[in-house]
């Protein structure tokens, strides 16, 4: 066998080494990280008769696997490249910017390519002013500090001056915006305190109940699976998994003791009933939320019917909301009272497709209420799905992706902060109806961590003063598969408005087709960085989401191979168009990415445990859990008892905050609530917002504005459930690892067309006339997406179910309002926010109906725009012969 | 002049009078460096919705009676938005412990400035737990590598807040 060299990276699908054949130059393999002797050493937790200590390798997610093959994929950039049809006129108008999306494309070489760029960037600017250029990113397309949006990204754009697009939190919209309301943590993004979970669940859970959550699917990203294993040994362990979820997800298939199938959006509704049998039975924890929470009393009045709307919110009145047996339910609501049990709603707690409906934001401020009446903070009783807590160092430090400290755009990484000039944002849900309007308002900031008050900021695009954008740039990933009404990003890119579309990638993404030029960026394994998996940020958001791994895991990612084709790393890419600007040597601080790599290395606790060489060359640290000597085996090596502040332990125990990551407040007992504590009626909501109809004071089921109550239920009567991938990662995985489409619980190709899974209910299949492997439309007033039926009892008869991100969008007609053929099921899904004062997206409140599909009439067409990019090197050019709308099966009945 | 207020203890009818002394009596227990009329409505009197606005006059008179604050005008509260603001004139030699607990946030500012015994002049951006990361500042510069120091220490304790 030929020599190979071991090198390191990591991804959102966890810590990797790389082994290339020094002959063929080639990647020949990834593997997990096996741990060596001299790496930190293991701890164990005991608890009823067994033992848990963690395998001493990192794990990698299937995602993370196939690292190679987006490596080597067949849609990568290979070159620079301009529309073909794109004409650079004086002025930016006459750029047939209509044929976006459908037009060829030309090589071009970089020099051509930063110069166009360049030109035109100065030229709108100069124009306009520097707010005419917008640009955003995804979220971890790459990973590692130096390349990450928050750091080079932001370096570039702030340097330059140009109207930011704010994310908004798009995975956990419900907790984000509902629970700081309830139980404070705005700063956590309305996430909990998952710290040392794990050694509490372990020893004290007997339930753990498992809400719209699926960790077997969704843990893939940020923690590699690793937490499985954590599950399965408290299954093992006796403790009863309960979960609730329209789908029977593919955690609950393996692991649920019993799984409830509530109808989609209502979930609300069963929280309020399970707290009408606590309090009608006075089983909940009296002395705690006399202690704790704030205007119980007057949310009791509201479960018992004693309020406004005098509906008490018994079993039964759930029943007929959700379709949960009334029975069914005072089961769980009595198991959960009289067992010590840990509850949630996804990962980091708060995740999961319910955050995402209308009533997102009542039910998590609903299971926060559930959580506080049942003691959280308690042993064995609080807000965690088994998917973070893991023991940790806190006192090691170093930096996440969103921490300040830990951004090549911040000091003192950087000798000089960049600093954008310009003061006018636009809102990524709404940048479609923001351009081609010419005028959006709306409330909040997208993440709010910075304050209660952030939410209810108001915007208004274009800001007094300031230009409409005319310059997009887009960095990584695809929006076209994670945003909603996707048809809206399709007009936004044919809109003349747009004079100048830059596409700045790995792959040839969906919106890669929408642009004038793309520029080939290259992998994380083509190039250096330093990254820790699954660190969102210490001092940043979300933070010490590491704790979802056994090992903290930091590591030098070497570059495996040289940069493929013509493709650059993004900070040359960056570095090269500054230069054109005239303020290169101001973007790089005469550093190169190894120079800013090394900053980031000595900002950090690195520096004390490992030199900067061994550290290169070992290619990682691990560093150990906080402990004495004394606690650890001299036999096994393993550590028995480290240094532990469980979440909320401190204020259950009413003493100041011992956790991380924590406000000056927590020092004085108190939550992120006005009141400080567990508020039941919401103060801060009563003096921000009263008169919000959506967001209430008093967390309540409402009928969904799209829904199963709503009108649009008599025309397309089902709820499509869109939830986080299994088999993708945002967009980041699906279309460049063709195998994954051969997995039969993802995708069936069928006359070439890689066509995504959806699975409708037998007796909604029967009615329909709709078998097995059949090709179906899905369809609203919003579009049509064909899928392949997948006929299962593992979804309810009204509910319809389709991964999101489908990472695919292959429509009938490029750059047409068309329907879709490659699982871009959020065509489908409602571009309206949650409320006028909630700026949340809503996928699973997305009414549908179903139909057999006729058979594709044009058989082959599946990827040809991406594939003729490879075969000619030269460029793809769409001619397609492509299916008439008219093959559908509405319009061709209607003729 | 008498208001009527919802607090978990009922409905009450208070003069403004009472009111001013209630705030300040809560005022002066406060360990906080900064603090509002909101912030003693909501957890000094634990009150139910927005006060009114003669109950927050009330309130900033009780507070402003206190020798221990001093109005600031507006400042940003995290909660409240941009509200009048009385900063805490005994801050500095506070209790900064509670029931034998420490309370770092309260003895070192996230993103502050203070100067050792030594002279030092340390940037203090992570407060974490028991230990702090921390950056010395020479110049209008950051010089060296992170450093650690314990909050806890001797040369902690003897740290002073620069402005």
């Amino acid at each position: 066998m030929a020599k190979e060299r071991v090198t390191h990276s990591v991804c959102v699908g966890g810590p990797l080494t790389i082994h290339t054949d020094l002959e063929t130059g080639r990647i020949r393999r990834v593997r997990p990280i096996v741990l060596t002797e001299d790496d930190a050493p293991g701890w164990v937790i005991k608890a009823h008769g067994k033992e848990y200590t963690p395998q001493r390798k990192t794990t990698l997610s299937l995602l993370g696997f196939t690292e190679k093959d987006r490596t080597y994929s067949y849609d990568r950039i290979k070159y620079p490249m301009i529309r073909e049809d794109f004409v650079e006129t004086p002025d930016g108008q006459n750029r047939n910017t209509e044929n976006r999306g459908k037009s060829g494309y030309r090589r071009a070489t970089w020099d051509e390519a930063l110069g166009l760029v360049a030109r035109e960037t100065k030229r709108i600017q100069e124009t306009y002013g520097k707010e005419a250029v917008t640009a955003i990113t995804s979220s971890h397309h790459s990973w590692g500090l130096c390349g990450y949006k928050i750091s080079l990204f932001k370096r570039f754009f702030s340097m330059l001056g140009y109207t930011r697009v704010a994310d908004n939190p798009d995975s956990w919209e419900g907790f984000h915006w509902g629970t700081p309301h309830t139980y404070g943590y705005y700063w956590r993004l309305g996430g909990p305190e998952p710290f040392d979970m794990l050694n509490d669940a372990m020893k004290n859970t007997e339930t753990m109940i498992m809400w719209s959550h699926d960790p077997d699917t969704t843990r893939g990203g940020y923690s590699a699976q690793e937490s499985a294993l954590w599950r399965w040994w408290m299954k093992e362990a006796g403790v009863q998994f309960i979960y609730i979820d329209p789908f029977n997800n593919f955690s609950s298939v393996k692991q649920a003791d019993k799984w409830i199938g509530p109808r989609m959006g209502t979930d609300a509704a069963l929280c309020e009933a399970i707290a009408y049998v606590w309090i009608t039975e006075g089983t909940y924890d009296k002395e705690y939320i006399a202690k704790h929470g704030h205007r119980f009393d007057e949310w009791r009045d509201h479960i018992l019917g004693l309020g406004p709307d005098a509906t008490p919110k018994t079993p039964a009145w759930a029943e007929e909301l959700t379709g949960v047996k009334a029975a069914d339910i005072k089961a769980i609501a009595r198991r959960w009272a009289s067992t010590k049990t840990m509850a949630g709603s996804g990962m980091r707690g708060g995740f999961g497709g319910v955050c995402r409906t209308t009533g997102g934001t009542d039910f998590a401020r609903l299971i926060v209420s559930l959580l506080a009446m049942q003691g959280m903070g308690k042993p064995g009783r609080n807000m965690w799905t088994g998917t973070c807590g893991g023991p940790m160092n806190y006192n090691f430090w170093f930096g996440g992706y969103s921490d300040p400290l830990s951004s090549i755009a911040n000091a003192p990484v950087a000798d000089h902060p960049a600093i954008n000039e310009v003061q006018q944002v636009l809102y990524r849900t709404n940048l479609p109806d923001a351009v081609l309007d010419g005028h959006y308002e709306w409330l909040g900031e997208g993440f709010c961590g910075g304050g209660l008050d952030f939410e209810f900021t108001r915007h208004v695009y274009p800001m007094p003063g300031c230009s409409e954008v005319h310059m997009f740039w887009r960095y990584g990933g695809s929006f076209m598969g994670t945003m909603l009404d996707t048809n809206k990003w399709v007009k936004m890119y044919k809109s003349p408005k747009l004079e100048f579309v830059v596409n700045q990638d790995i792959h040839l993404n969906p919106e890669g087709r929408m642009a004038d030029v793309i520029l080939p960026a290259c992998t994380n394994l083509e190039r250096v960085d330093i990254g820790e998996v699954g660190n969102s940020g210490n001092g940043g958001y979300c933070s010490h989401s590491q704790t979802g791994n056994s090992w903290q895991v930091i590591v030098y990612q070497d570059k495996a191979i040289e940069p493929l084709w013509d493709s650059r790393s993004d900070f040359w890419i960056f570095s090269q168009v500054a230069a054109r600007l005239g303020w290169g040597e101001a973007f790089t601080e005469g550093r190169d990415e190894e120079g800013w790599v090394k900053r980031f290395y000595q900002f950090s606790d690195l520096p004390k445990h490992m030199e900067w060489e061994d550290f290169k060359k070992k290619g990682y640290y691990i560093p150990p859990v906080s402990y004495k000597e004394e606690n650890k085996d001299p036999k096994t090596g393993l550590i028995e008892k480290w240094d532990e502040y469980p979440g909320f332990r401190w204020f259950a125990e009413d003493r100041p905050c011992d956790t991380p990551n924590h406000k000056i407040f927590q020092e004085e007992c108190k939550l992120g609530t006005l009141s400080g504590k567990f508020e039941f009626v919401s103060e801060s909501l009563l003096y921000w917002e009263p008169d919000d109809e959506i967001r209430t004071p008093i967390a309540q089921y409402k009928d969904s504005w799209e829904g199963h109550k709503s009108m649009s239920a008599d025309k397309y009567p089902f709820q499509m459930i869109s939830p986080h991938p299994r088999f993708d990662y945002h967009t980041h995985y699906q279309q460049h690892a063709t195998w994954l489409w051969e997995i039969p619980q993802n995708r069936k190709l069928v006359n070439g067309n890689p066509y995504l899974i959806c699975r409708i209910n037998p007796k909604t299949a029967e009615a329909k006339g709709i078998q097995e492997g059949d090709i179906v439309a899905l369809f609203n007033g919003r579009g049509t997406v064909l899928c392949c039926a997948h006929i299962t009892r593992r979804v309810m008869p009204e509910t319809i179910h389709a991964y999101t991100s489908s990472g695919i969008y292959n429509p009938v007609k490029y750059g047409e309002i068309s329907a879709d053929k490659g699982g871009c099921v959020n065509i489908l899904t409602p571009g309206r926010l949650m409320g006028d004062y909630i700026p949340a997206m809503v996928p699973n409140s997305c009414n549908i109906d179903v139909r057999k599909a006729e058979a594709d009439p044009n058989p082959g067409q599946g990827f040809e725009h991406i594939l003729e990019a490879v075969d000619a090197q030269q460029m793809f050019r769409c001619e397609k012969t492509s299916a008439e709308a008219d093959w559908l099966f509405g319009e061709k009945e209607a003729k | 002049m008498n208001y009527t207020i919802r607090t978990p203890e009922g409905v009450q009818t208070l003069t403004d009078g009472e009111i001013s002394a209630k705030a300040k009596a809560f005022a002066e227990a406060c360990p906080s460096e900064i603090t509002c009329a909101f912030r003693v409505w909501y957890e000094g009197f634990e009150g139910y919705g927005m006060p009114a606005k003669g109950v927050v006059s009330a309130i900033e008179q009780g507070i402003a009676s206190s020798a221990q604050w001093t109005c600031v005008g507006p400042r940003r509260f995290e909660k409240y938005g941009l509200v009048n603001a009385y900063e805490n004139q005994n801050y500095q030699n506070a209790a900064k412990e509670l029931n034998g607990h420490p309370m770092i946030l309260h003895r070192f500012r996230s993103g502050g400035k203070y100067q050792g015994p030594d002279g030092k002049v340390w940037w203090i951006p992570v407060v974490e737990q028991f230990d702090m990361r921390c950056f010395e500042y020479q110049d209008g510069k950051y010089v060296g590598t992170m450093t650690e120091i314990n909050p806890n220490s001797d040369y902690a304790k003897a740290m002073v807040e620069v402005k």
